[in-house]
């Protein structure tokens, strides 16, 4: 690859969207004000442009045999001579995947955001803060994707947090707003505290944080001293799944993600749908080296994955506000992408990553255009039938359910299958998890969708539904269109397979097959293995469990709604306990926050009196001091010269001393 | 027969060195202490002179230098005693334990 | 006869061209109201323009002049009287660009008020020139002049508010300290050309250690030639001690080292704080640039001997010098503790900053052992951060104290709500002056205790561990700031300070940023090799192989061939026949 192209595509990608955030953070509130998004757009436009660039120069690069290229942007700084930390990119088909999506869905939700942040066609209040935050956002994202060292990638994993925080709360004169953003910040504290003890474990073992020598290393086998041991390996690994686990919200760490669609609906799309939580996703695979010289953290990462998809579905089926349906619906599927990694098979969670971030975002988007519709309100419960209402929505939402529940032949089909496929293969429970998910996702992904746009017409009183401008409709129509074709890129079409005609494993799978080697190493052969049937079977089976949650979902909320009340008073147990989502939130509340908070007082009280004593009598002695040389500077002319002739004698005794002795 | 020689000029130097910084510390008033200043320098200067005299193989480098501590001398007395004059007209005396508004 | 003397040539007046560049832009200045009329405006563009094209001359200079160093202005085998080299043109743009902001900073101050004020400029420019050549000189009398230049403006700069009682007892200060100090340094000085017989500090010094190493009776067969018998070298110490310990005492009080350092909290609280901030960075990095070129002069001595003398000889200095810093810089932070008056505060503040520059500045070391942290690259780099964390908290400062006529630090309260990119930036150069990080401050302290680690021994050691716990002790009365700023509110009206104002204070609270962050190492390795290129005097080159005199020759000679075609023959024949005359 030719590596000064790669350099100005990377540098373009990387300064373009800071260029755009400084812009509509610097003159957005004197100067462009309404008009604030124009920075951003183009900065992101441009990194689009880059992003497409590199992709072309990658599969260049890979029909010459180069699959990836590091460019050293400048060396940093020096830990010891020799041993220099530099601002580096490495560029490879993983990386070009993640930059696509990631530019690609925020330039259509950053277009999108220019009319859901109007009310009556102003501004609203923030507008500018709002987009210079985006640009940020991107900015962040792309670094960390483009990272070709740990440090950089902690340096952007921490840069997208603190813009997550900033954006969720970014209504932070609402008190749930301010809370969630506060939370989000926290439970992702713990993740990264874990994330960056891995780190620093790496540096230990290796001696190095560059990408290649780490993971060429861990590939051989070998540390700085000697051999590198198991439990060395797996402490790593499971150090860095910690940070995954609170970046992408799995079990145990996912609640925050909940919460934190009190930001506006686009960053909900953004950053907590497409691209910030799948950052998990994209350094476990990155550190793929890592992560299969240890088979009991792959395990580990395949049953945190299968549970939590698992989990968050269940608690999914009974939420009413469309955008926490949505949310523990990403955490589920970020769990079918943590169990695809799990049981080796990353291009499947890759694939499905790309996928998701179509209809996820799509979905998200949609609903903000139903919440923008309904001035505010997200509860299903207080409108319906919107079909007619909001036509366009409802026609986009629509495909994007069908993606989201996995309905053959759109884009999620494909990817979910895949990973249900490949969990089969290596140990049937996780495979019944992924199923069992599978239909869960189908029926409360349509629950949603028939009560909001089925039924009659309700709205909430006071407000005037309309359809969104077409500065929201674009991104829609972008997006849907990615929601059902965007799986074939990863699809064989017309050589055998499923009717016939599709064979999973296709161009994607194989641009991305040089960076997944530490995978593949690992002995996932299933393909050839299993017959025709087993094979196909499965694809089959998951098809028709997708149209079954659909077909009960109708049932239950369209045809013959009495059924589900009768459902609720039934099993109210249930129904309560994934209402309240298992009780995880109180459960933390009552065992670690409250606690922790006793303690805080215990030691605050400790503070007040002990501390701030010792502090006093620290602090004593300097303004002691302070007192006294204030006291030598009399503003006497005289005294001063005095005190010159003095010290004039000291340092002639001084040099005498020197110079005799 | 007594000759004068280079320790005497270094001697007269020391000693007017000496007055000099005795009166910078002693004097109160600014213009006595920039008298002080002045002898300083002269004893610079004769210090200058009698060395370069004194070296052996000659040269000038000593009294172009002497030359160059005067005219210094005389640009440094003149901004001094403008500031005199301005401190003169702001505080109404030039001594200088008079001017104490700024210390701590 | 005439004919037998040196002339320059077009090339070597090229060489000094951001020198004469500032002359002009004085020049001009005082010209310039005949023609176009008296006024700030027009004064401020010609001092703008001229410090640019002082800037880009330096940098054209600092390009062509590459490693080697030159001694200017003198025949080829004589020592000149400035010296230009890397750390010269360094500073060189350092300092033009301080004094852009301080014109900048005028220009929306003081300038305001009074119209026709354009002295003040002039006094600027001249002081400037005068520091820039007391970066670029070894000869004792250029040194003085250099001195003189640099302070005789100053003087009357803190004059420049002519109806104000404190500004006039300030500048009395001033003046008399400066006259007493320049004073004592000359007796210094010519005690030093009695002993020597030269004014070229190069050969002092190499004279100096020479005497030192008989002294302390090392075998050094050199010493009997290299000086005159006509001093044994028993009765030499004790005048090399005075002189020394005088010359030193001037460049302290440039400095404002403790106990030389009382003017200091003086002049600059009576002062404008224009002249506060121009004088708190201008005056002490030059004297500290200059006593970085005696020290590593001092140092390079020690090479010159067959064999290597030991730097044992110069404890005595390196134990003077690294005690005066560690006293500077711990008085200054700790008498700063109970200033109530910003000006005065960021006075003793910067009493601080010079004692942890004169740490680095004190190490001697062989210059054939070339450090991983060489102190002179930390130095440079420390006076980099230093401009830009002082610009940006003077410029709040100035902007804050103007609004509200107090120069107290209640006149701060509140900022965070009255002005956010005020308090923003001011947080930025507060963090960064006590030395946190992200903030450069943190990057330039580190290569400074790197840099003195490195070097070893008990002293730096111990000056390691002053400089850490003065930093903590800096804490508390920089956070004084920060708590006037963000955490208490008087309720003063909030208000919106002029634009270019805002934009050089935020321009180096991101300056300090990113030096801070992404570019931390770039800087350090260009000064390194600055510092690794320091002009040396061809008397310190004691065992320089005919080879490394031809490898100079023939990087003059490259030199040469940049220059303009007509001043290189010109230059090149006038050159052939002075050494023709000279021959016979």
């Amino acid at each position: 690859m030719d590596s000064s192209a790669v350099q100005t595509w990377a540098l373009l990608i990387l300064l373009a969207p800071l260029a755009g955030a400084i812009a509509a953070g610097v003159l957005g509130p004197g100067v462009l004000k309404g008009r604030s998004h124009w920075p951003v757009i183009l900065g992101v436009g441009a990194a689009v442009l880059g992003a497409f660039k590199l992709f072309g120069l990658v599969r260049h690069g890979a029909h010459e045999g180069a699959h990836s290229v590091t460019v050293v942007l400048y060396q940093w700084f020096a830990a010891y001579e020799g041993k220099w930390f530099n601002v580096e990119v490495l560029v490879d088909p993983l990386t070009v995947i993640m930059l696509l999506v990631v530019t690609g869905v925020s330039l259509l939700v950053i277009i999108y955001s220019r009319d859901y942040m109007r009310e009556d066609g102003q501004a609203v209040k923030g507008y500018e803060r709002f987009f210079a935050y985006l640009g940020l956002f991107v900015f962040s994202m792309v670094a960390l994707v483009l990272g070709g060292n740990f440090l950089l990638l902690y340096l952007g994993w921490e840069a997208v947090g603190l813009c997550s925080f900033l954006l969720i709360g970014f209504y932070y004169d609402k008190p749930a707003a301010a809370a969630a953003a506060k939370k989000a910040f926290l439970v992702n504290r713990i993740g990264d505290f874990g994330f960056g003890l891995g780190i620093l474990l790496i540096y230990l073992t290796f001696g190095s944080l560059d990408f290649a020598t780490v993971f060429d290393m861990a590939e051989r086998g070998v540390a700085v001293s000697g051999d590198l041991s198991y439990g060395r390996v797996t402490a790593i690994a499971l150090l860095l799944l910690c940070g995954a686990v609170g970046k992408s919200a799995q079990l145990p760490l996912h609640v925050w993600l909940p919460d934190a669609m009190e930001g506006p609906s686009p960053v909900s799309a953004l950053i907590h749908a497409a691209t910030m939580v799948t950052a998990g996703v994209y350094m476990i695979v990155r550190c793929g080296s890592i992560f299969a010289a240890s088979p009991l953290a792959m395990t580990i990462v395949a049953l945190i994955g299968g549970l939590t998809a698992l989990f968050a579905a269940s608690i999914a089926l009974v939420q009413y506000d469309m955008k926490r349906i949505l949310a523990y619906s990403t955490i589920s599927q970020l769990g079918y992408m943590f169990l695809g990694l799990g049981v080796s098979a990353a291009g499947s969670a890759v694939f499905h990553l790309y996928t998701h971030a179509f209809f996820k975002a799509l979905l998200f988007l949609a609903a903000g255009s139903v919440m923008h519709a309904m001035g505010g309100i997200i509860d299903i419960r207080k409108f319906g039938g919107l079909r007619r209402v909001l036509p366009w929505t409802y026609r986009t939402m629509f495909l994007g359910c069908l993606a989201l529940a996995g309905f053959p032949l759109l884009s999620g089909f494909w990817s979910k299958d895949e990973i249900i496929h490949a969990a089969f293969t290596q140990d049937k429970f996780l495979g019944g998890l992924a199923l069992l998910t599978a239909v869960m996702t189908a029926f409360y992904t349509f629950r949603m969708f028939f009560r909001a746009f089925f039924g009659t017409t309700r709205v909430p009183e006071g407000v005037h539904a309309h359809e969104s401008g077409l500065w929201m409709l674009v991104p829609l129509f972008v997006l849907s269109i990615g929601a059902v074709f965007a799986g074939f890129v990863g699809v064989e079409v017309g050589h055998g397979g499923m009717l016939g005609l599709f064979r999973p494993h296709g161009a994607f799978h194989h641009f991305l097959e040089p960076v997944l080697t530490p995978f593949t190493h690992g002995g996932h052969e299933a393909h050839a293995t299993l017959g025709h049937f087993q094979e196909f079977g499965l694809m089959y089976a998951s098809a028709a469990l997708s149209v079954f949650g659909i077909a009960v979902a109708y049932t239950l909320y369209v045809d013959s709604p009495m059924l589900a009340m009768i459902m609720r008073r039934v099993f109210p147990a249930t129904h309560e306990l994934l209402l309240n989502k298992y009780h995880v939130d109180e459960g933390y509340d009552r065992f670690i926050v409250r606690p922790l908070r006793s303690l805080g007082r215990f030691c605050a009280a400790i503070d007040e009196h002990l501390i701030d004593g010792l502090v006093w009598l620290v602090t004593a002695v300097p303004r002691l001091i302070g007192m006294l040389l204030r006291s030598i500077q009399q503003g006497s002319l005289q005294g001063y010269a005095a005190s010159m002739m003095v010290g004039l004698a000291v340092l002639l005794a001084f040099v005498l001393w020197g110079v005799i002795s | 027969m007594f000759i004068v020689g280079l320790t005497h000029y270094l001697i007269l130097a020391a000693v007017l060195f000496c007055c000099g910084v005795f009166v910078m510390m002693t004097k109160r008033n600014a213009i006595g202490i920039l008298m002080g200043v002045e002898l300083v320098l002269n004893s610079v200067n004769v210090n200058f002179v009698a060395f370069d005299r004194y070296r052996p193989g000659g040269g000038f480098d000593g009294q172009i230098a002497a030359l160059f501590v005067i005219v210094l001398a005389a640009a440094e007395a003149a901004v001094a005693v403008a500031i005199c004059m301005n401190v003169y007209k702001n505080l109404n005396t030039i001594d200088v334990d008079r001017g104490d508004a700024l210390h701590g | 006869m005439f004919e037998s003397f040196w002339r320059p040539t077009l090339t070597d007046l090229y060489w000094f061209s951001p020198e004469l560049a500032l002359v002009g832009t004085l020049v001009t200045l005082l010209i310039a109201p005949m023609i176009v009329g008296r006024s700030s405006r027009n004064a401020t563009w010609i001092v703008v323009l001229g410090t640019l094209v002082t800037i880009l001359l330096s940098w054209k200079v600092g390009g062509d002049v590459r490693s080697a160093g030159l001694s200017g202005l003198a025949p080829p085998e004589a020592a000149g009287m400035l010296i230009l080299d890397n750390m010269s043109v360094y500073f060189k743009i350092v300092l033009m660009v301080f004094m852009l902001g301080v014109a900048l900073l005028w220009s929306i101050g003081s300038a305001k008020k009074e119209k026709h004020a354009e002295e003040f400029l002039i006094l600027l420019v001249g002081s400037a020139l005068g520091m820039i050549l007391m970066a670029g000189t070894l000869n004792l009398l250029m040194i003085i002049i250099a001195i003189e230049l640099a302070s005789l403006p100053s003087y009357a700069i803190v004059a420049f508010n002519k109806r104000n009682r404190r500004s006039a007892e300030a500048s009395l200060k001033y003046v008399i300290f400066g006259g007493i100090s320049s004073a004592i340094m000359l007796y210094g000085m010519s005690l030093l050309y009695g002993l020597y017989h030269t004014l070229d500090f190069a050969r002092i010094a190499y004279g100096v250690v020479a005497d030192l190493q008989a002294f302390a009776a090392v075998d050094v067969s050199s010493v009997a030639q290299s000086v005159d018998a006509s001093m044994p070298a028993a009765q030499n110490t004790v005048a090399i001690g005075v002189a020394l310990a005088c010359f030193l005492a001037g460049i302290f009080f440039k400095i404002a080292a403790v106990p030389f350092h009382f003017w200091c909290p003086d002049v600059f609280e009576g002062a404008q704080i224009e002249v506060t901030t121009w004088l708190s960075v201008s005056s002490k990095s030059a004297a500290i640039v200059l006593l970085l070129r005696l020290v590593d002069t001092f140092s390079s001595a020690t090479g010159a001997f067959p064999g290597g003398a030991s730097l044992s000889a110069l404890t005595g200095l390196a134990w003077g010098l690294g005690i005066v810093a560690a006293v500077t810089c711990t008085w200054g932070n700790f008498a700063a503790y109970r200033q109530n008056n910003v000006k005065r505060l960021f006075a003793y503040s910067s009493i601080a900053h010079a004692g942890y520059m004169m740490m680095a500045a004190s190490v001697f070391v062989h210059p054939d052992s070339p450090l991983d942290y060489s102190p002179i690259a930390a130095v440079l780099v420390y006076i980099l951060i230093y401009v830009f964390m002082n610009l940006g908290a003077f410029g709040v400062a100035a902007m804050v104290v103007w609004r509200s006529g107090n120069e107290n630090i209640d006149a701060f309260h509140g900022l965070g709500r009255r002005a956010p990119w005020l308090a923003i930036p001011m947080l930025c150069c507060l963090v960064s002056l006590v030395g946190l990080p992200p903030f450069a401050g943190f990057i330039g302290k580190i290569w400074i205790l790197l840099s003195l680690g490195a070097s070893g021994g008990g002293l730096y050691w111990g000056l390691v561990i002053v400089a850490v716990l003065n930093t903590l002790v800096s804490l508390f009365f920089y956070l004084r700031i920060v708590k006037a700023m963000f955490f208490v509110d008087d309720g003063q009206e909030s208000f919106t300070p002029p634009i270019s104002g805002l934009a050089m204070v935020n321009v180096c609270a991101v300056v300090l940023v990113l030096m801070g962050t992404l570019f931390i190492e770039a800087p350090r390795r260009k000064a390194e090799f600055y510092a690794s290129n320091l002009f040396r005097p061809a008397i310190l080159k004691g065992g320089m192989s005919h080879a490394e005199n031809a490898a100079i020759d023939a990087t003059q000679g490259e030199l040469l061939r940049l220059t303009e075609g007509v001043a290189r023959i010109e230059g090149e024949r006038n050159r052939r026949s002075d050494r023709q005359a000279q021959t016979p």
